[in-house]
């Protein structure tokens, strides 16, 4: 698998009849900032869904730091994985949903600590001191002990992220973290993801933000219809797209 | 009427709150009501209050009060068990699973609380003996039916296994309720299954189950002097008891919906803080504490600059 954190091999899904990736084929390597774009109904939210097996892929394969994704390989066989190994690969892939998706019965802190100590078992006195340090990062160290109803989208997102890290990810996966947020929440959630990736994590963020995506993705991945139409560093692809869907695309959303 | 000059507004002016004419009316007809409720129940010498006054804490009164609660504890407790299993049962991607739990619930559903109990009650005319064993093979264990069913498991099971099949639909509302980003926010940082029911889908789904299971208790409550026909002596049926001998019937009626309604105001105040744990975090109005043990945890750590980012990335 050499140096990949992802690999996808031809990943087909369906829902019902409706073919929503039609063999996406793409590498992201470890420490790259992928993103994926395109109109809605491009399938990129499922392709990332795939990656943590959220959705099961209908045929292709598709690897995670090595391991494939769902299934096990023994001779010529893949046996599907159960619950328990798919919770413990998971565990190693952080996600941030686009409705934050946090614990209304938990505080803040409650909600990060509770991946380390129910997944990980680690003792509640010291998740709770890592909790702190997550909190913090993310800029709301001052709202540890209160609920997500207290708080507003943006501190919710931000939340979410620290819950997600606070499991110590090899990879997160973003899936339009921006999108319900009000325009000027937008930029503090931002902010913490390019922290993020200036600290070396591979993401792979799913977003309409071509400005965040031309600043700090390494490649944009172009999807359009189930398919990745192009691929590339992100001022040579929304500068000089290639394709005609891309244009199209880049026309409407830049304007 | 004129329009109101201008020059009355200034200096201060008088706020006359609307009047409320009709809550007068109101009042006025309730007020009558409860003078004729209090005439009747002080000059009708068929009430006998000396007589419910006698029997009100007589020892078989209070017994039989005591196996009502007992009762009613031990068959909700036992149909809330019997609930989430069907609920998470009928919810399950598994199509026997779900199949049979929609079947316990239409069978239980389906026929009178008074049936199933006599039925349970008259079990051995149908199995005189209650073997366990391989089917149409050997029997590894054996036991009479007139030795396993007495007044008191008959009515436990009757009301335990009726009241699982209404829980059932309870619990499965509220655990669908809860949003399925929660799950899935669950499952990504790891949970397994039983986990995330445990720790998040359920703790959710109990805002919704709890004021229909205060409902379904006090129901219960009442419920459980259905067991009179098969005559296990719970509150009812000691009052029946009595009565059948002295002939007091109104006062012993009395006696029974006093405490009836007694217990009916406690549990509604039960229910009230119950509902008031599970809705936290729910009322943003409210200010709320998180664990006391985290709250003292605080650390310095706090002061940490944003450098320290490289150094928590996975090895």
């Amino acid at each position: 698998m050499g140096e990949a954190m992802l690999k996808a091999e031809e990943v087909r899904k369906n829902f019902g009849t409706n073919e929503v990736l039609k063999g996406i084929s793409l590498e992201i390597a470890r420490g790259e900032v992928a993103c994926l774009l395109g109109p809605s109904g491009s399938g990129k939210s499922t392709f990332l869904r795939c990656i943590n097996h959220l959705e099961k892929i209908d045929s292709g394969q598709m690897w995670v730091d090595g391991e494939r994704v769902g299934y096990r390989r023994s001779g010529s066989k893949l046996y599907e994985l159960k619950g328990r190994e798919t919770a413990r690969r998971r565990a190693e892939i952080g996600m941030v949903f686009q409705q934050f998706n946090l614990f209304p019965h938990r505080t803040a802190l409650e909600n990060v600590i509770e991946g380390p100590v129910v997944v990980k078992r680690i003792r509640r006195s010291d998740a709770v001191i890592t909790g702190h340090e997550m909190l913090d990062r993310v800029g709301l160290a001052d709202k540890a002990h209160h609920y997500p109803s207290q708080l507003s989208g943006g501190q919710q997102q931000r939340v979410a992220i620290a819950r997600a890290l606070a499991m110590n990810p090899s990879l997160m996966l973003f899936d339009e973290p921006t999108s319900s947020l009000d325009p000027e929440l937008v930029g503090e959630v931002l902010d913490v993801m390019r922290e993020l990736a200036r600290g070396g994590m591979t993401m792979v963020v799913v977003t309409h933000e071509m400005g965040f995506a031309r600043e700090v993705a390494d490649v944009v991945h172009f999807m359009a219809d189930g398919v990745l139409v192009e691929s590339g560093d992100p001022r040579s692809v929304l500068s000089n797209p290639t394709h005609e869907r891309t244009k199209n695309f880049l026309a409407k959303v830049l304007g | 009427m004129p329009e109101e000059p201008r020059e009355h507004t200034e200096g201060v002016l008088t706020v006359v709150p609307a009047r409320h004419t009709g809550r007068w009316v109101a009042v006025a007809v309730i007020i009558v009501l409860i003078a004729l409720v209090i005439q009747t129940l002080v000059t009708n010498p068929r009430f006998q209050w000396a007589v419910i006054g006698e029997f009100l804490f007589s020892p078989p009164i209070l017994q039989g009060l005591l196996k009502t609660l007992m009762l009613t504890a031990v068959t909700m407790v036992l149909g809330i068990v019997i609930g989430v299993v069907l609920a998470v049962a009928r919810l399950s991607p598994n199509p026997i699973l779900s199949g049979a739990a929609w079947f316990y619930s239409w069978f239980f559903r389906g026929t009178p609380l008074l049936v199933q109990l006599l039925f349970w009650y008259f079990l051995s005319a149908l199995f005189p003996v209650i073997a366990l064993g391989v089917p149409f093979g050997p029997s590894l264990f054996e036991v009479s039916t007139n030795e396993l069913i007495s007044p008191l498991s008959a009515a436990i099971l009757g009301l335990a296994l009726n009241e699982g099949a209404y829980m059932g639909e309870i619990v499965r509302a509220g655990l669908m309720a809860v949003s399925p980003g929660q799950t899935e926010a669950a499952e990504a940082i790891g949970m397994t299954r039983i986990q995330v029911m445990r720790r998040v889908v359920l703790p959710q789904a109990m805002r919704i189950i709890i004021p229909p299971t205060g409902n379904e208790t006090i129901g219960m409550l009442k419920n459980t002097s259905l067991v009179l026909v098969i005559g296990y002596a719970e509150l009812l049926t000691s009052a029946s008891l009595i009565y059948s001998r002295t002939f007091q019937t109104i006062p012993l009626l009395i006696v029974a919906a006093l405490w009836y309604l007694f217990v009916t105001a406690l549990l509604s105040i039960a229910q009230y803080y119950v509902e008031r744990h599970y809705g936290r975090g729910f009322h943003p109005a409210v200010q709320h504490k998180g664990r006391k043990r985290d709250l003292v945890k605080t650390p310095e750590i706090l002061v940490a600059p944003a450098e320290i980012l490289p150094e928590m990335r996975t090895h």
